[in-house]
């Protein structure tokens, strides 16, 4: 944004609406400093028009040539795609349709097994194109050189990432090999009137919501945070094609070498980015309880979060704890087991989209900020829903 | 060895709050502060200094403001400081802010960089990665321990799922996971050490702020919190609290208790799950 000195008459409104805090007025005009983000806010509340969009003078590649919405599908089982690829691949079968397009997985290996290929076909992918190489180096590393050699090749006009940890490693290394742009962590997708990808995100610790477009460059990429799509199936058979692209490798040198690799009890991963968070309290009453929290948890697809109480308890890990002293969680739904609403722990918690609580005080304060309100034992319950879990009842999804 | 950290000049979001009323963001009063994360990586470089020897340089690229974040790391005991600063690099996104980073870093020299993870306002976690293209050398995202060996550094990755273990040479790029528990203590005055500004004036323009940066804010909006309930501030005084809840208006939701027998509850439990997953699919539609 620059500002027109000669129409700007210092009124300060500009500053009063910028949310990045980016204008100061001195000398009795607006300046516009650095960590200005040209979001247009300024311009659309200056009453003299003073405010002008700076023009960019890039040229304008021929973008017609790039085609078609490719997600990246960084596998972890055979027997099918991961769950966060599924939800990104129903989201690109959505908007594609919209374009009439072809929806590619690009996927790191040597075969396609029947798994993926099902559950692939379920939610419409017309394509999967296998990425073949030497799978000794670094993945991360054989990951970034394989997708971009696709990119090259392929030429898409939007590609999607999973914003996991290892998607949000890949994603910025391709887009800067590339160099395209690249949003991260997008909470929505939609395409705007000129056909462009849309790509909205939280920013600000979730106080304000970005829509990101990138006009001038392809492809448009985003990461997209897991547990945000719904898994779409689609109706009707859809065939899809297998392809093989051997990647070459030219110029990449091994330069990491891998040592081991640990496994964590992942009931405690990610919390403050979980979309599902299962809490316990001091309600729980033992240790034993707490266990089922977490088998749950991993059922669920959710993170395990406790009270300070049950912590300091040691029926939980500090690592999990909730509220002022601990973790601030903003999960989509936050169901609290034998939690009574302590404000130390509310306040950790308290702007979760929904929240389910389990009490047996009908007293408690956590019912005042609950949607859904169970009056029992949360124990009881907890046991219950493990054992129809083990029973092999298909419960939720 | 020399010790690379970057550092961004961030507001202290857990003090961002929105105006009930105008839905813009209330600023006043609400401080800048040091990234987090990239404090846990500057106390990750002063500790290696510690054990191995070698230079600890903190860079930051901001508006003249982030000087006072690049003085707090020389009273930590950074050895230089230097602020990338100019209008030319304002609206950069973070191609275009690893693009400059990487060209300063170059400049001033490198075999160990740290960066945090991500930022706490931004929250991408693209611009370390992006540092690390640039150079052409690694680039190690959820890095939670990091130990030099000879000229091999040893890097523990946390992926969520395991702790991965790799080895490199250097230089490279380690973005650090925040820690919580290191305390580092000032070493008091910044003596004769001063922040040191330089300009993007070597740079390539077309790489470099609005001009550089492929994505646009398109539109913002603050996002509406989904609240049933009146969240009273216990900070404010009480003409405060009672002219919020008057004037508030906002009814307090009564959730009726589910009440029945173990099954029942059990089945209500899942429904509301189900409920849950169903609404947050029609939302992003």
């Amino acid at each position: 944004m620059r500002v027109n000195e000669e129409l700007c008459i210092g009124c300060e409104i500009c500053q009063e609406h910028c949310p990045f805090d980016a204008i100061v007025i001195a000398a009795g005009v607006a300046f516009i400093q650095q960590n200005c983000t040209n979001c247009g806010i300024c311009r659309e509340h200056c009453p003299c028009q003073a405010i002008e969009v700076e023009e960019t003078i890039n040229q304008k590649p021929d973008l017609g040539e790039y085609r078609g919405f490719y997600v990246v599908g960084i596998e972890e089982h055979q027997e099918m795609l991961n769950k966060v690829t599924l939800e990104l691949l129903s989201e690109a079968r959505n908007l594609a349709d919209k374009k009439g397009e072809k929806v590619t997985l690009l996927v790191v290996g040597n075969a396609a097994s029947q798994g993926w290929i099902t559950s692939a076909a379920a939610v419409g992918c017309d394509r999967i194109l296998l990425l073949e190489g030497d799978g000794t180096r670094y993945r991360m590393d054989f990951y970034t050189v394989a997708v971009v050699e696709a990119i090259k090749r392929e030429k898409p006009e939007v590609v999607l990432f999973p914003a996991t940890v290892d998607g949000r490693d890949l994603a910025p290394k391709v887009a800067c090999r590339i160099q395209t742009g690249l949003t991260a962590d997008c909470t929505g997708l939609a395409l705007d009137e000129s056909g462009k990808l849309l790509q909205l995100r939280p920013t600000y610790g979730g106080s304000i919501m970005a829509s990101i477009v990138t006009p001038h460059h392809c492809p448009q990429m985003a990461s997209v945070r897991p547990n945000v799509m719904r898994v779409r199936k689609v109706a009707g058979k859809v065939t899809v094609e297998v392809e093989c692209l051997t990647v070459t490798e030219a110029g990449s040198d091994r330069r990491v070498r891998f040592i081991q690799s640990e496994a964590k009890d992942n009931s405690f991963a990610d919390l403050s980015e979980a979309n599902i968070v299962i809490a316990g309290g001091y309600g729980l009453k033992n240790k034993e309880n707490f266990q089922r929290l977490f088998y749950l948890c991993s059922k669920l697809n959710a993170a395990a979060a406790a009270t300070r109480k049950a912590v300091d308890e040691g029926w939980a890990p500090l690592e999990i704890q909730v509220g002022q002293t601990g973790v601030t969680v903003v999960p989509d739904l936050y169901i609290a087991f034998g939690v009574s609403g302590a404000l130390q722990h509310t306040l950790g918690m308290k702007n979760a989209k929904k929240i389910i609580a389990v009490n047996n005080d009908p007293a408690a304060p956590i019912f005042s900020i609950s949607d859904v309100a169970i009056l029992g034992d949360s124990g009881e319950i907890l046991n219950e829903i493990c054992e129809r879990i083990d029973r092999g009842e298909r419960l939720f999804w | 060895m020399k010790i690379l950290v970057c550092i961004k000049q961030v507001p202290d979001t857990t003090e961002v709050k929105i105006d009930p009323v105008t839905k813009n963001l209330v600023r006043d009063g609400v401080p800048s502060i040091m990234n987090p994360y990239d404090q846990t990586a500057l106390c990750q470089a002063l500790a290696i200094k510690k054990k191995y020897g070698g230079r600890v340089v903190a860079v930051s690229m901001g508006p003249e403001q982030a000087i006072k974040e690049l003085n707090k790391s020389l009273r930590l005991g950074a050895d230089e400081a230097f602020l990338l600063t100019g209008r030319e690099l304002g609206g950069a996104d973070t191609l275009a802010t690893g693009y400059a980073l990487a060209q300063i870093i170059a400049k001033i020299g490198y075999d160990l960089i740290l960066c945090g993870n991500e930022a706490i306002d931004g929250c991408t976690g693209q611009v370390g990665p992006c540092i690390g293209e640039n150079l052409q050398i690694p680039a190690f995202t959820y890095v939670k321990k990091l130990e030099i060996k000879h000229d091999e550094v040893i890097i523990q990755r946390d992926t969520g799922k395991s702790i991965d273990t790799y080895s490199a040479k250097m230089p490279l790029v380690a973005c650090m996971m925040k820690q919580g528990t290191e305390t580092i203590e000032s070493v008091g005055d910044v003596t004769r050490k001063e922040v040191k500004i330089l300009h993007a004036d070597f740079m390539d323009r077309e790489k470099i702020g609005v001009q550089g940066s492929p994505t646009k804010v398109a539109a913002i909006s603050v996002k509406e919190k989904l609240q049933n309930y009146l969240q009273v501030d216990y900070r404010w005084s009480c003409e405060e609290r009672l002219a919020y809840i008057i004037n508030g208006g906002l009814e307090k939701k009564k959730v009726s208790l589910v009440r029945g027998n173990k099954e029942v509850l059990v089945d209500a439990l899942i429904k509301a799950i189900v409920q849950a997953e169903e609404e947050k699919g029609n939302a992003s539609e």
